[in-house]
């Protein structure tokens, strides 16, 4: 028996803990039950005068519009949520609020109370408007809740259908407005536009008129045309030239003829004098001939080797040229040319000159009139090229001033071309939208009538009632303990004072005293059976009301 | 049920289990226990006239019913933590001399009343010649406790009246003298600061092994202090759950001049210890023990 006992010291030990908390626990069954009792009592009275709360939820899903969006872009695509907020906004407006509470009768205990405004906010505060979040798709929206809260469950049923209903009809019909009105916005914008165009091209068109063939599109052109009026130029130079030697050659002749024809006859004073004239003029037109063909030759030389065609060819003229030079230097030596001129009338035809000279004469002529008419083309293609270089030069100052125009231009008519395709598009989503074919709400979950209250309902009032009680009584109990300043036991004693402890006497109880501890007992037993029993019996009457 | 009936039933059910001093008699009287009857509450006169004393010897009803619980023949946990208390006294008898012994408290219904009578029929049980005065003049509870009927006693002797000697009668079957409080006609405080005392006390010491003196609290009376002063030694008693741990400090602050023996502590149940279960073990086995006994033969032929 002894070893027994002292082998289970610790369970001894968590005995001695367990007896001292159920002695104290004995002693105090009242300060436990009675705030308990209290307690748990005001748990079920106020459990049966909470008012019980009723939430009716519609599910609305938002439908995306039926025809894909690549072939018809909906006119509306501001963010879904936003949408949602302002259209929350515009329903649970005070104007609609007050209707809705005025026809479903909403509030009526409080109707006399309280103002309308504090109504509206009130009836604000119980309606709910939740989107669904996708988990892991914050941004998209596809559903939200509607939902309200009622003191009765058929008002919260039939008022969410309200709010759905008001909900669906007031987006269906702000999308239509909405994408309407877009079309007529970009209506008008595309009138505009086009009134803009037509005046730019036209700018544009004057700018043309006004600048033809120095439009700058027209510089490569000029240049072309340039090039080619300067190689006919140049062509025509080169017949002028050949021409004048020619000419120059046959004077030669037709003088070397009259002087072979004085030498045979005497008559050739007036060739002569005629040649003589004729002879200075050779030599001076023959000598700056030389002269430019040796000032080029210089210039070429400075440029180019020996072997270059044109040095070649210019020295061998040049060589020709100092030959005829020369030829005429030593003719006007054996004629003394007179100083005065003689009156001749022109190299008309004699009828006593030699067919040679009458040949070369008319050659001269035939040369004369092609010289002429050479100059006046030479002078022509000059004319034409001075132009040509004006319009050249404008060209660079016209180009700004057209680019600025034709920008312009092109801008309004991009501006115009997209505004069109815009307002093709508007107008085809619009006419989806009347056809109620783009995004629409569809109602998924209508609003059921709730069969159970929102907590907390009266059962976890009464329960939390009976939890806080039990708490509570273990507080009071805690709370006496503590504050009890009377000495529990002997340890107790022991540790206050010195003076030994001679006897501990227990409580004895005569059978007097035992039989009214009994009775007491007893009692106590069954007011604390009753106690608790009213506790309960007014918890579950509390739970059951309806 | 009468509405008085009611009225007396409710009255004890909430009064304090203790009982009241003046019922007690009464209970006592009758010997059958039978409180429900008593609406009537009895007086001082009422016992002192009833009062039959036969041949010198007062007859004290030791029964379930009475508060003496410190008998030889029971054996019980309050009359062997009274034994405890008895051996102890004993024992620093052996070191210090010491006779006359006075149980004192802090205030009422600590038990004073209960531990003195009962500490006098457990010293008697042990050793010879024991006197028990009722000190407390003012609410005398000796008789009460005793179940005796009430006497002249103490203050009459402190009075010059009566002799110590013809007011002190045995009481069966408790074996020691008792002598009751009386009844004072002076002030108690004023009885006991007088020169009597000293006389009463020289008296009962050459007669008596211990003398156990009942007083009244501490506070607010002076009584007890003179009695103590009179006294060989001090019990102070002390209630559970009842006595507060200042007024326990107070006590043994005002009793610094006297001898303080030590500490009664009362209405202690028993704390909880390995030896407790040990001890309930032991009490059990031995009723299982005379169980056997008694009907050990039966049982030897199944
Ligand atoms: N150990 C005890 N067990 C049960 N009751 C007790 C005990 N001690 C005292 N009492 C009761 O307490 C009450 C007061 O006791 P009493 O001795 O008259 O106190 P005091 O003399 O200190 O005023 C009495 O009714 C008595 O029965
Ligand atoms: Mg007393």
């Amino acid at each position: 028996m002894t070893t027994n006992l002292m082998e289970d010291a610790p369970s001894a030990q968590t005995e001695i803990f367990l007896a001292h908390y159920r002695k104290v626990f004995a002693r105090r069954r009242w300060s436990f039950l009675l705030p308990c009792c209290v307690i748990g009592l005001a748990g079920a009275v106020a459990a049966y005068v909470w008012p019980l709360k009723y939430q009716s939820d519609s599910l609305i899903l938002i439908e995306q519009q039926k025809v894909p969006s690549q072939y018809v872009k909906p006119n509306v695509v501001s963010d879904l949520q936003s949408r949602l907020d302002t259209m929350t906004q515009q329903i649970l407006s005070r104007t609609r609020l007050q209707k809705l509470i005025e026809d479903f009768h909403l509030y009526a205990g409080e109707r006399n109370k309280e103002t309308m405004d504090d109504l509206v906010d009130k009836m604000r505060g119980n309606i709910f408007v939740q989107p669904v979040q996708i988990p892991g798709r914050q941004d998209q929206l596809t559903a939200f809740h509607i939902s309200y809260i009622s003191r009765s469950p058929d008002t919260a049923q039939r008022v969410t259908n309200e709010l759905t209903s008001l909900f669906i009809e007031y987006n269906l019909r702000t999308r239509a407005e909405d994408s309407a009105s877009t079309t007529a916005f970009l209506r008008t914008e595309l009138q505009a536009a086009a009134d803009e165009l037509s005046t730019q091209e036209h700018r544009l068109q004057d700018f043309k008129m006004k600048n033809l063939g120095a439009l700058p599109e027209q510089f490569e052109a000029n240049l072309q045309v340039m090039a080619s009026l300067e190689s006919q130029l140049q062509a025509v130079t080169n017949e002028l030239q050949r021409a004048e030697q020619q000419k120059v050659y046959l004077i030669s002749i037709r003088s070397e003829y009259e002087a072979i024809g004085r030498a045979a006859g005497g008559r050739g004073m007036l060739v002569a004098g005629t040649d003589g004239t004729h002879r200075s003029s050779d030599l001076a037109n023959a000598e700056a001939t030389l002269r430019d063909l040796k000032k080029r030759y210089e210039s070429l030389t400075g440029q180019y080797t020996s072997e270059f065609p044109d040095v070649i060819t210019t020295k061998k003229e040049i060589a020709h040229w100092e030959s005829v030079v020369a030829d005429l230097k030593t003719a006007a030596a054996k004629s003394p040319a007179s100083p005065s001129p003689s009156p001749a009338q022109g190299p008309a035809p004699d009828p006593g000159v030699s067919p040679a000279i009458a040949d070369a004469t008319s050659h001269l002529k035939a040369i004369d009139l092609e010289i002429a008419a050479q100059k006046r083309d030479q002078m022509m293609l000059q004319k034409q090229i001075a132009l040509m270089q004006d319009r050249l030069k404008e060209t660079p100052l016209l180009e700004q001033q057209f680019a600025e125009i034709s920008r312009d231009c092109d801008n309004a008519r991009l501006n115009y071309q997209s505004l069109l395709q815009k307002q093709q598009q508007s107008e085809l989503a619009t006419q989806l939208e009347q056809r109620q074919q783009g995004e629409q709400f569809r109602v998924l979950d209508p609003a059921k009538r709730p069969d159970k209250a929102m907590p907390p309902n009266r059962l976890q009032i009464v329960l939390i009632g009976w939890v806080l009680g039990v708490i509570g009584g273990f507080g009071w109990v805690v709370l006496r303990e503590f504050l009890d300043s009377t000495i529990r036991g002997k340890s107790d004693l022991e540790l206050r004072t010195q003076v030994p402890i001679l006897a501990c006497i227990p409580t004895h109880l005569n059978s007097v005293q035992e039989r009214r501890r009994i009775r007491r007992s007893r009692l106590e037993l069954a007011v604390g059976v009753l106690l608790v029993l009213i506790v309960i019996g007014s918890g579950i009457g509390s739970m059951l009301r309806a | 049920m009468a509405a008085g009936e009611w009225g007396g039933t409710l009255k004890r059910i909430f009064q304090n289990g203790n009982g009241s001093h003046a019922e007690q008699p009464r209970t006592a009287r009758n010997g059958r226990g039978q409180p429900e009857d008593g609406a009537v509450q009895p007086t001082f006169a009422d016992n002192f006239c009833d009062a039959t004393v036969s041949r010198g010897v007062l007859t004290a009803s030791t029964g379930p019913e009475s508060m003496v619980f410190s008998r030889s023949d029971t054996r019980g946990p309050a009359d062997e933590s009274l034994r405890l208390l008895a051996h102890r006294l004993q024992r620093i008898r052996e070191r210090r001399p010491m006779k006359t012994l006075v149980v004192t408290s802090a205030s009422p219904k600590e038990g004073k009343t209960v531990v003195a009578v009962n500490l006098a029929a457990t010293l008697a049980a042990n050793s010879g010649r024991v006197a028990l005065i009722d000190g407390d003049l003012r609410c005398a509870y000796v008789a009460g406790v005793l179940g005796v009927p009430v006497l002249p006693g103490f203050a009459e002797c402190l009075e010059e009246e009566q002799s110590v000697e013809e007011n002190l009668l045995p009481v069966s079957p408790l074996s020691f003298d008792l002598l009751q409080a009386g009844a004072a006609k002076r002030n108690p405080a004023e009885l006991l600061q007088g020169p009597r005392l000293k006389e009463v006390a020289m008296t009962l010491g050459s007669k008596y092994d211990w003398i156990v003196i009942d007083t009244p609290p501490l506070t607010p009376f002076v009584d007890a202090q003179c009695l103590a002063a009179a006294a060989d030694a001090v019990i102070v008693v002390v209630r559970a759950g009842h006595t507060s741990r200042d007024s326990v400090a107070r006590t043994l602050e005002s009793l610094k001049d006297v001898y303080v023996a030590g500490i009664v502590l009362n209405g202690a149940d028993a704390e909880h210890s390995p030896y407790y279960k040990y001890y309930s073990q032991y009490r059990s086995n031995g009723a299982l023990a005379a169980a056997a006994v008694s009907n050990g033969g039966r049982a030897g032929h199944d």
